[in-house]
């Protein structure tokens, strides 16, 4: 029996017209599938599709033993819901094939209609369509936007530890709203680097300059000297952030960037395997040396989660009168590059 | 039984999380094993001590996730929970099927609720 000699090819609707053109293009099969004999009759271009040879006989369970065995209880539910003689006698879902050492993962989209005699069904007959290419795509997707979501509620959780941290060393409403808002530009920053390198590890230099920019400072305030470039690891990059929104706010506030004249040079080098951060400011007001006082969550940030994520130690002092803040930390390994 | 006696492992990528958490769970009166950052760190302790229970983040960055530390808790008969931004489809929660699940933030009472699930710490503090 042949495709050509069967009166359910001999369509009437326009979905199985449109079905006919489409496989003039080439992705698409037709099947037939008899449920009384449970034999199926499938063209050149299934059999193709599943790697049958051509004069294979194909019967339900042969067809089966090709679906992928995650999906075969769908399989063989939507084949019963398409017979089955109370339902509307159709059939479209979408299953994966067998994948096998040769055979890449394969989606396909089965869509049929089966014809019933006296409340008896006689003949499915339909087409299935090579969808791998969209359903990949489609799968790359779902892991994006799942991705994503997993971002944003790990920095809600940033931003809920930040109230909580943030509140215990603040006094007024006004000085929290004002630290609050800090951080929040400062995750928003990283967010902004992150996106820009697709979520990967971010050179440190990127971070500095989004800091930089949302505070207007130059390279005449903000002098940086960078011998190669440094990779922070893509969970870090928040922190990262926050670190330098919070130096660049002392500084404003308190140390030279509040001198007209005042500037801050900034450098990264690696020395003795390690690469190490300079925020040195110049011409700040005189501060006695020795550490900076512990001041709330801006010193946790600086001198514990910073060096903790970043496996090294920091530093916030005053020497000479300057206030400096050094960070040491691992070198990451470069990626791609 | 001392409170101290209900300790719990945490492993946690992010410092500030972690450190959030920690006080959480010592607020309730557990005492904190970790955290950890990483699954290299979380085995290692785990060859050295036992905790009562875990909670673990899933995505620990880097393409690396806790499945392993998991699996070995499984193993010890270590009860645990994820802490996750994850939803709870996805292929990990569904492999520890039954495990408790909390989506981040998280907060006091629900570190509570969620180590209730996993040992008797209304006794403790």
């Amino acid at each position: 029996m042949t495709l050509e000699q069967d009166n359910y090819l001999d369509i009437e609707d326009a979905q199985n017209r449109r079905n006919a053109a489409a496989l003039a293009a080439g992705n698409i099969g037709v099947f037939e599938f008899e449920p009384q004999s449970r034999r199926a009759f499938w063209d050149d271009r299934i059999r193709q599709l599943w790697g049958a040879e051509p004069h294979d006989e194909i019967d339900y369970d042969y067809v089966v033993s090709k679906v992928d065995p995650r999906d075969r209880q769908l399989h063989d539910d939507a084949t019963a819901s398409a017979l089955d003689p109370d339902g509307n006698g159709e059939m479209d879902f979408e299953y994966r094939l067998i994948a096998g050492p040769d055979r890449p993962e394969t989606w396909v989209r089965a869509k049929a209609k089966c014809k019933f005699e006296n409340g008896r069904p006689i003949m499915l007959v339909g087409t299935v369509e090579d969808i791998t290419v969209r359903k990949l795509a489609e799968l790359r997707n779902e892991l994006l936007l799942r991705e994503l979501q997993h971002r944003l509620k790990n920095t809600m959780a940033v931003v809920s530890t930040i109230v909580n941290q943030s509140r215990r060393t603040t006094d007024s409403v006004d000085e929290l709203a004002a630290s609050l808002t800090l951080r929040l530009r400062a995750l928003a920053g990283a967010q902004d680097v992150l996106q820009k390198n697709s979520w990967e590890d971010v050179e440190l230099s990127y971070i500095l300059q989004d800091a930089a920019d949302a505070f207007s400072l130059d390279e005449q305030r903000l002098r940086t000297t960078w011998d190669d470039t440094y990779l922070i690891p893509e969970q870090y990059v928040m922190s990262m952030s926050l670190a330098l929104y919070e130096l660049a706010s002392n500084s404003l506030k308190h140390g030279a960037l509040k001198e007209a004249d005042g500037v801050v040079d900034i450098s990264c080098k690696q020395i003795d395997g390690q690469n190490v951060f300079v925020w040195k400011e110049l011409g700040g007001p005189n501060v006695a040396t020795g550490p900076l006082p512990r001041t709330g969550f801006g010193s946790v940030l600086l001198l514990d989660v910073l060096p903790s994520e970043l496996e090294g130690t920091a530093s916030y002092m005053a020497e000479g009168g300057e206030v400096s803040y050094t960070l040491n930390f691992k070198p990451t390994v470069q990626n791609g590059a | 039984m001392a409170p101290d006696d209900f300790s719990v492992l945490i492993l946690e990528d992010q410092f500030l999380l972690a450190m959030d958490l920690a006080s959480k769970v010592e607020q309730i009166g557990c005492s904190v094993i970790g955290p950890y950052r990483n699954v290299q760190a979380a085995m290692q302790a785990l060859e050295e001590i036992v905790p009562k229970a875990a909670l673990l983040d899933i995505n620990l960055g880097q393409g690396s996730t806790s499945e392993p530390v998991a699996e070995k808790l499984q193993t010890l008969g270590v009860p645990f929970a994820f802490i996750t931004g994850y939803s709870s489809d996805i292929p990990i929660v569904q492999r520890f099927g039954g495990v408790p699940y909390s989506s981040k933030p998280i907060d006091v009472s629900k570190v509570q609720s969620l180590l209730a699930t996993l040992m008797p710490i209304d006794k403790a503090s």
